[in-house]
């Protein structure tokens, strides 16, 4: 039997995997070559989706419904300075790279959009599930 | 886990997230391949002739070259034509000077439409014969009394990039030393 905690962390992950994928297929230019492009929409249901799957996996939701949007949002700017580090890694550090006013000017703005949309999507989905559950 | 839903719930999640860490990872390889192959089209004049009498033009070959892995599918371009980083011309006002209907003092900012894709290491040559407004042509003239001419062609191609849905515009340059 799994560990409550290993259960509760992998199901954050998992979710923050989801919105971290529809998040850069709604506010970066990606989507242009993705299958599927995203939307504001989209970035919601997702996001209550995740909030009541993880309101569904375990009690303490609340926390996790916070958390994968944040971990969300790190790997965004993770996939982004990987691009980036790909197109200039030969003339720059990687630290370089991630400090440069570039990378900060797209992955600052459009992380802050992804925060303000999920976190309370997020947290409208483990009040959905909550109520459904009652 | 306690209850069937919990369980249900839990491995769709970790699927969800497994499937969106692949799609990701696709998508983002295809995106930097894509842009990375976009880097790989060149742009040179291979010839630049003036013809200075009553009616000034230019007589201009473009090369473009696509060096990158990728087939790169170009839907249309413009370019302008640069004397010592004046301009002289532009492609979109190649017939001012011979068609009847242009009227002179419109810009005429038409792309032309070529429909080409280019495999690895295919070329393509441009040729165009280009007019000259006489205060341009009265540059070029000063430029061949004083010494020398570099002549620099600035284009734009628009492209539908490997992967991409929308069409993306590649700006190109190319040096010529007269």
């Amino acid at each position: 039997m799994m560990h409550p905690k290993t259960r509760q962390w992998t199901a954050t992950i998992a979710a923050a995997l989801v919105l971290a994928y529809v998040d850069t297929m709604t506010v970066s230019e990606i989507k242009n070559f993705a299958l599927w492009q995203g939307g504001l929409a989209w970035m919601g249901v997702f996001a209550v989706g995740c909030g009541i799957l993880l309101a569904l996996i375990h009690d303490d939701a609340l926390w996790s419904a916070v958390a994968a949007p944040v971990l969300a949002v790190l790997i965004f700017a993770g996939v982004w300075s990987y691009v980036f580090w790909s197109f200039l890694g030969e003339y720059f550090s990687y630290l370089e790279l991630i400090v440069s006013t570039p990378f900060l000017s797209q992955v600052l703005p459009q992380g802050f959009v992804i925060l303000v949309t999920t976190i309370p999507m997020g947290l409208l989905g483990v009040v959905i599930a909550t109520v459904l559950r009652r | 886990m306690d209850r069937p839903v919990q369980r249900y719930a839990y491995v769709l999640l970790i699927l969800m997230g497994m499937a969106a860490a692949l799609m990701l990872g696709r998508d983002v390889f295809n995106y930097i391949r894509a842009v990375k192959g976009a880097r790989g089209l060149n742009l040179a004049i291979t010839d630049l002739q003036i013809v200075d009498d009553e009616n000034p033009r230019a007589h201009v070959r473009l090369r473009v070259q696509n060096e990158s892995p990728l087939e790169l599918d170009i839907r249309r371009y413009r370019f302008e034509l640069f004397l010592n980083g004046e301009r002289i011309s532009g492609s979109y006002s190649t017939y001012l000077g011979t068609d009847p209907d242009a009227v002179d003092t419109v810009a005429r900012r038409e792309s032309t439409n070529i429909e080409q894709v280019l495999a690895p290491d295919q070329g393509l040559d441009l040729e165009f014969t280009l007019y000259i407004y006489p205060t341009q042509m009265e540059i070029v003239r000063q430029a061949r009394r004083s010494g020398p001419m570099f002549w620099r062609a600035s284009a734009e191609f628009t492209t539908m990039l490997p992967y991409s849905r929308q069409e993306s515009e590649i700006e190109l340059r190319a040096g010529f030393e007269e």
